[in-house]
């Protein structure tokens, strides 16, 4: 019996035993875990720059960049100009009893008063003031009645409520003009164009001229609104919308026209920073080296796209690139986004496929170095688009790349492969270990008792 | 073989009942105690070790939790980059037209599995000029489309209809994938709603819609893997100079800094509290070293329940004894616990 007690008492020693170990062991294991966690932030730093402060230049294409060449994203307040159409139609009285021009002027009204103080806003008109049959005057007839900048209430009603239905309706123009006062100078751009009418005065078609202005700034999108349901007006409209990634929407009443114009400037007004434009090579040798970051460039369809990333070691690589459809395509349209080696190498791909009606098409990937020493990536962004899209004389479909650097997660130990974890595993062990006490003390009294037995 | 009581006396079964209750009473308080003391023994080492490795996560997740809210980012974005965060079990609304692209994003993490439902309310059917074919379609971090396992992510409407309701449920979030696969990871995920055909003469039509998220959480998979760094890519471009690189890591990092009005990356809805504990409790059960916790906490349940087993059979007058206990009606009283072994 003493030796059992004995026994039973160094059991109690080594749980004791076990406990210390257990309290001196895990914190090294935890500080494992937060070491790393720690970690990540430092080591995903990319190439460094030289403490440049405000270094950044303006491209002729439009890209900035800074003193070490590496495009960077614009950090002007975004900017919306509201595009009216005055010509002689808006005087139709088909919204709720309002003729159209006191409908948008009501909205004005309203929309101004909803919106903070210091938005950037600005008017544009069309078709306000020649009245005559001369097209070559009539479709040169458009004028910025508030210029963009600080909000001011007063000279936005006050000019907008002064506004009569006049002229003809050259909404192609009235677009380059708009993009014009809105300047160039990288910040978010967008216009609202309220139109009851088709353009009158094409060449140059208001669609082509959409998209070839988004093509040209850091980021313009145009939404339109239609104060009619009339089929070209819409085919129109929701062409130039699409044109450039806006909204098309049929108004037909006057509290649908100011909700949604109100929606539309917060809407705006609110974008977050556009992304940097960067404008990829042709091969990866000549390619821009990227930092971690969202950028935008255009590519023609059944076209490549190159650009670099540096890796450090144990980090990894993950990138998404969206090509948006802004014009008619086929139905079955393809992106991919390859990561290969300076030498051509191919080390992840990934793809994007669709059918049908879209916006745009995406595709990303996940790549790590895996531990071994740092390495440069050649990222490789295609599209395989196809019918209408190929025509020539237009820009390059709109592409944004996501470039991202993270430090690569180990993957999962096999070392402790062999452990068990889980309640019923707890289950197990305690009723194995039971079951042995009980028959350990069993054992041991029948013993005894034979022991004793004369 | 013959199993008698060493004092060889028959023994009284109405006494030994109460006796036997009484002591088992008495073991099972001592092998409790033990029990309790072993726990208090390995409480503060988790509560110790936990927060080091989870501190990061639980800062990071206050962070975004006080960046969101508000009722105004509830309107849905019309790109990726302006998607409107989404709450679990918070109902977004939105008004748009048809033909526009409605995006929101939610952060999910490991172990969740989450449903996102949305009902479209159509213009009345005399505006509408046909059936018209509604889908919901959902990205992870990555921009990836992904794979509902349940729910009608595509559903049409004919012009009776005054609503339409679509719905998918994304696969449960893994904790770790390989590179190359196309597996759930924690970080966000994107939901585009809009219609897919259309007659052209409904394109802009005004409609509103409701999205509802719900997430359950499960359990994590793979087990002993390092949670990935969650799937969030950058919402704005790299900022000038040396700060570029910089920022870019934070963004990746958590997430939370990289939109001025917190619209692109959000964490659950969990107060900090609840979170915190949880968190501990998941690192436990479900961290990288789980499996040396479970099986190290195991072997000590298995010698606590082996001294149980031993200590019930080693006193007489037990009922897991097989030998029946000494009767002596002679003695006065019981003699204490202690004092009761064998003389050998």
């Amino acid at each position: 019996m003493i030796i059992l007690r004995r026994l039973a008492a160094g059991a109690a020693i080594a749980l004791a035993a076990f406990i210390s170990v257990g309290a001196s062991a895990p914190p090294s294991a935890w500080a494992d875990g937060g070491a790393a966690a720690t970690a990540t932030a430092p080591a995903s730093a990319g190439t460094p720059g030289d403490g440049a402060t405000d270094g950044t230049t303006v491209n002729s294409d439009g890209t900035t960049v800074n003193s070490d060449g590496i495009p960077v994203a614009p950090t002007d307040p975004p900017k919306v100009e509201l595009v009216l159409d005055v010509s002689g139609s808006m005087a139709a009285k088909d919204l709720g009893g309002m003729t159209r021009i006191a409908a948008a002027q009501s909205a004005f009204d309203q929309v101004v008063d909803a919106l903070p103080d210091d938005d950037q806003v600005g008017v544009r008109v069309l078709g306000a003031s020649y009245p005559g049959t001369s097209k070559t005057v009539g479709c040169a007839d458009t004028q910025q009645i508030v210029p963009v900048g600080q909000l001011n209430r007063d000279d936005i009603k006050t000019a907008v409520a002064a506004l009569r239905p006049t002229g003809w309706t050259p909404i192609g123009l009235a677009l380059q003009d708009a993009a014009k006062d809105l300047g160039n100078d990288a910040s978010s751009r967008r216009i609202v164009l309220i139109s009851d009418g088709e353009d009158d005065c094409a060449p140059p078609n208001p669609c082509d001229v959409a998209r070839s202005l988004a093509a040209q700034g850091t980021h313009l999108v145009v939404d339109t609104l239609g104060l009619t349901l009339d089929d070209g007006v819409r085919r129109q409209l929701s062409c130039i919308s699409q044109a450039t990634g806006g909204t098309y929407t049929a108004v037909t009443s006057e509290s649908q026209l100011s909700h949604r114009l109100t929606q539309l400037v917060q809407r705006a007004t609110a974008e977050t920073v556009p992304p940097a434009a960067v404008s990829g090579a042709s091969s990866c040798a000549s390619a821009p080296l990227l930092t971690p970051g969202v950028y935008s460039d255009r590519e023609d369809a059944q076209a490549d796209r190159w650009y670099r990333v540096t890796l450090a070691p144990d980090q990894e690589l993950r990138a998404s690139a969206s090509v948006a459809i802004d014009r008619a395509v086929d139905p079955h349209y393809a992106v991919t986004l390859d990561a290969t080696g300076p030498d051509g190498s191919p080390l992840a791909a990934g793809s994007g496929t669709g059918a049908g009606r879209t916006d745009l098409v995406s595709a990303g990937l996940r790549w790590s170095t895996g531990g071994s020493a740092g390495r440069t990536v050649c990222l490789d962004v295609a599209n395989a688009f196809s019918g209408a899209a190929s025509a020539k004389g237009q820009p390059g479909f709109p592409v944004q790349l996501t470039v991202d650097v993270v430090q690569a997660a180990p993957a999962p130990s096999t070392r402790a492969q062999g452990l068990g974890a889980g309640w019923l595993f707890l289950g197990v062990l305690a009723g194995v270990g039971l079951i042995t006490g009980l028959i350990l003390g069993w054992l041991g009294r029948w013993r005894i008792a034979i022991w004793r037995t004369p | 073989m013959t199993l008698t009581d060493p004092t060889g006396r028959p023994g009284s079964p109405a006494r030994t009942r109460v006796a036997g209750r009484a002591r088992r009473a008495r073991a099972l308080g001592a092998a409790g105690a033990a029990a309790g003391a072993t726990a208090a023994a390995l409480l503060p080492l988790l509560l110790a070790g936990a927060p080091a490795a989870h501190a990061d996560d639980s800062a990071s997740a206050s962070a975004s939790a006080s960046a969101s809210g508000g009722t105004a980012a509830t309107q849905p974005g019309t790109d990726f980059l302006s998607a409107a965060a989404l709450q679990p079990g918070q109902q977004a609304t939105g008004s748009a037209s048809v033909g526009d692209y409605l995006y929101w994003s939610f952060t999910a993490s490991s172990g969740q599995q989450d449903t996102v439902t949305a009902t479209v309310l159509l213009p009345p059917g005399s505006e509408r000029h046909g059936a018209e074919q509604w889908r919901i379609d959902l990205y992870d971090g990555l921009r990836r489309v992904q794979s509902c396992v349940r729910g009608t992510p595509v559903r049409s409407a004919a012009t009776t209809d005054g609503s339409v309701a679509v719905s998918c449920t994304l696969p449960r979030v893994r904790d770790w994938s390989e590179n190359w696969s196309n597996d759930p990871l924690p970080g966000t995920y994107y939901v585009r709603l809009t219609v897919g055909q259309a007659p052209e003469q409904d394109l802009g039509l005004p409609v509103s819609a409701q999205v509802e998220l719900d997430s359950s959480d499960g359990p994590v998979q793979p087990a002993g893997a390092s949670e990935v760094v969650p799937l969030t890519l950058p919402t704005q471009g790299p900022t000038d100079g040396s700060t570029a690189a910089a920022d870019g890591s934070s963004a990746a990092a958590d997430g939370s800094t990289t939109a001025g009005d917190g619209s692109s990356a959000s964490a659950s809805a969990s107060p900090d509290g609840l979170s915190g504990a949880r968190t501990v409790a998941t690192g436990f059960f479900s961290g990288r070293h789980s499996r040396w916790w479970w099986t190290g906490i195991g072997a000590g349940v298995c010698v606590i329940a082996g001294l149980a087993g031993f200590t019930l059979t080693r006193h007489p007058r037990h009922w897991f004894s097989w030998n029946q206990p000494p009767e002596r009606p002679a003695a006065p009283y019981e003699p204490p616990y202690e004092q009761q072994s064998y003389r050998d």
